[in-house]
């Protein structure tokens, strides 16, 4: 099923690479020359950096101070892209700019690779140990007259109260393992309501967190490919199957 | 059914956790490789500086046109605009805006929307990291004084206290006064030894104190009171 308006806003791929051929040492410096050679359109640059301080208790003083890098991110000019890349990982991002049409997932898929290829080459690295794929989703649902939304009416994973002494539900969050989601994987969904964005909101809004990752060693590019392939057609099915018909009208299903 | 609540904090109102999550990527948010939530240990507006008591996450969104972020446990500030920078700026200032409208009142001085508020606002941001570390600022009138040498040299504040001029440090009008000027200056002061940090900027004040036959004329000048002669009972 293709939606004209689905409510990704965000999406990764995320690659952990084996530091066994590791021969070159991971700083901010490689980092930089990493993204200037080969992701010269991602101009926005951030570098993250964890800092530790062993302090003295007696007397106060500074002991030690360890510093190292953790990643590096840059952005597109619109930042719609983002490539992250840290001493064992790669990460694709795809983010969604207003209202602009998603570019789907085969365009993040096939980005992410060609990152990935680069980072390997760059690194001097061969082995995968991971991959995962992510989406984040958020769901606008109108407000009914009364100013309330009746989840089941467009959810079909939703959290449920008795009657009684609960009362009414005013927000939530959930986090449901979904192991017999993918066989080669491990799905995690998440599921939360969000706080209202203005005093006069006539949506409710729910952010739906889906996680993917990986159980077994990727011998290869190829096969993360194919594992890949299979979590997102897996991922797909539970996306559809988490909402009732009137939840998925929400985001105009193509061919109804 | 879901109500919607503007002003409660959502995140922390029901939380459940069906199963430990094996799953590393809920379990700490600096494990997200997601760009649209990031980790804030403090923010500055201008010169005022605000500490978060543990890193917070600030979530943003793309909705209809523009963009909105909050902070988790921090909900009922939303920042919205065309950017992501221009949200995270409105949700600063949302903040500034009422932290410093809060802070200058006493509890008592609250109504229960605003007492709530500060009660969330000091759960995330560290007041007393902000009391002690923000500058007083005062204004104080002072004279100089050249004492021994051929520029001013210090300040004798009206409270009786004295402040040695370091010209690298004052503003260079304070170096055009003359012996005996006095001035009306804004201070900013250490919060916790009142010690002077800094004069901002300075006013020369021209007043001059009367004689004594003056003051006299003066007095003398004055309108008698013409009072109605009754008899008090007591």
């Amino acid at each position: 099923m293709k939606f004209k308006k689905p409510p990704i806003v965000e999406a990764w791929i995320e690659f952990k690479v084996s530091l066994t051929d590791e021969s070159v040492a991971w700083d901010e410096s490689t980092a930089k020359e990493f993204m200037n050679k080969h992701f010269a359109d991602f101009k926005q640059q951030e570098f993250f950096v964890l800092t530790g301080v062993k302090i003295d208790p007696k007397i106060g003083n500074v002991l030690e101070t360890r510093r190292s890098f953790e990643r590096v991110r840059a952005f597109t000019e619109d930042r719609d892209w983002c490539v992250q890349a840290g001493r064992n990982l790669l990460v694709f991002n795809q983010i969604r700019q207003r209202e602009k049409e998603w570019p789907g997932y085969e365009r993040l898929r096939d980005s992410a690779f060609n990152a990935l290829q680069k980072y390997l080459d760059f690194r001097s690295l061969n082995t995968l140990v991971g991959v995962s794929l992510h989406y984040l989703d958020i769901v606008a649902i109108p407000k009914g007259n009364d100013g309330k939304i009746k989840l089941e009416d467009y959810f079909a994973v939703y959290p449920h109260l008795p009657d009684g002494s609960f009362g009414v539900m005013s927000g939530f969050q959930v986090v449901m393992q979904l192991p017999k989601a993918c066989e080669s994987g491990n799905m995690t969904l998440s599921i939360q309501s969000l706080p209202a964005f203005g005093p006069s909101e006539d949506k409710g809004r729910f952010a739906m967190d889906w996680h993917v990752s990986s159980n077994q060693e990727m011998r290869d590019m190829d096969s993360a490919r194919k594992w890949l392939a299979e979590a997102h057609s897996n991922l797909k099915g539970v996306f559809e199957s988490a909402f009732t018909t009137q939840g998925l009208n929400l985001f105009e299903p193509e061919g109804r | 059914m879901l109500f919607p609540v503007v002003l409660q904090d959502m995140d922390n109102t029901a939380m459940c956790n069906v199963t430990v999550s094996e799953d590393q990527y809920f379990l700490g948010a600096e494990q997200l490789s997601s760009v649209l939530a990031s980790l804030l240990i403090d923010f500055a507006v201008g010169r005022t500086y605000y500490r978060f008591i543990e890193r917070v996450i600030v979530n943003k969104f793309p909705v209809g046109k523009g963009w909105v972020c909050y902070i988790t446990g921090l909900s009922s500030y939303v920042g919205n605009g065309d950017t992501i920078e221009r949200a995270e700026e409105e949700l600063k200032l949302a903040i500034h805006t009422d932290f410093q409208r809060l802070e200058r009142k006493r509890l008592f001085e609250m109504d229960e929307e605003e007492r709530t508020k500060w009660t969330q606002l000091t759960s995330v941001i560290d007041l007393l990291d902000y009391k002690m570390t923000t500058p007083i600022v005062t204004r104080e009138i002072g004279e100089v004084s050249f004492e021994k040498i051929s520029r001013p040299c210090s300040i004798k504040w009206v409270s009786g206290q004295t402040y040695v001029i370091d010209p690298y440090k004052v503003p260079a009008e304070l170096m055009s006064c003359r012996p005996g000027q006095w001035v009306e200056a804004i201070v900013k002061r250490d919060p916790i030894t009142h010690r002077e940090i800094e004069i901002e900027s300075i006013t020369k004040i021209h007043f001059r104190i009367p004689q004594e036959s003056e003051v006299k004329a003066f007095w003398e000048g004055l309108p008698k009171a013409e009072l109605e002669s009754t008899g008090w009972t007591w």
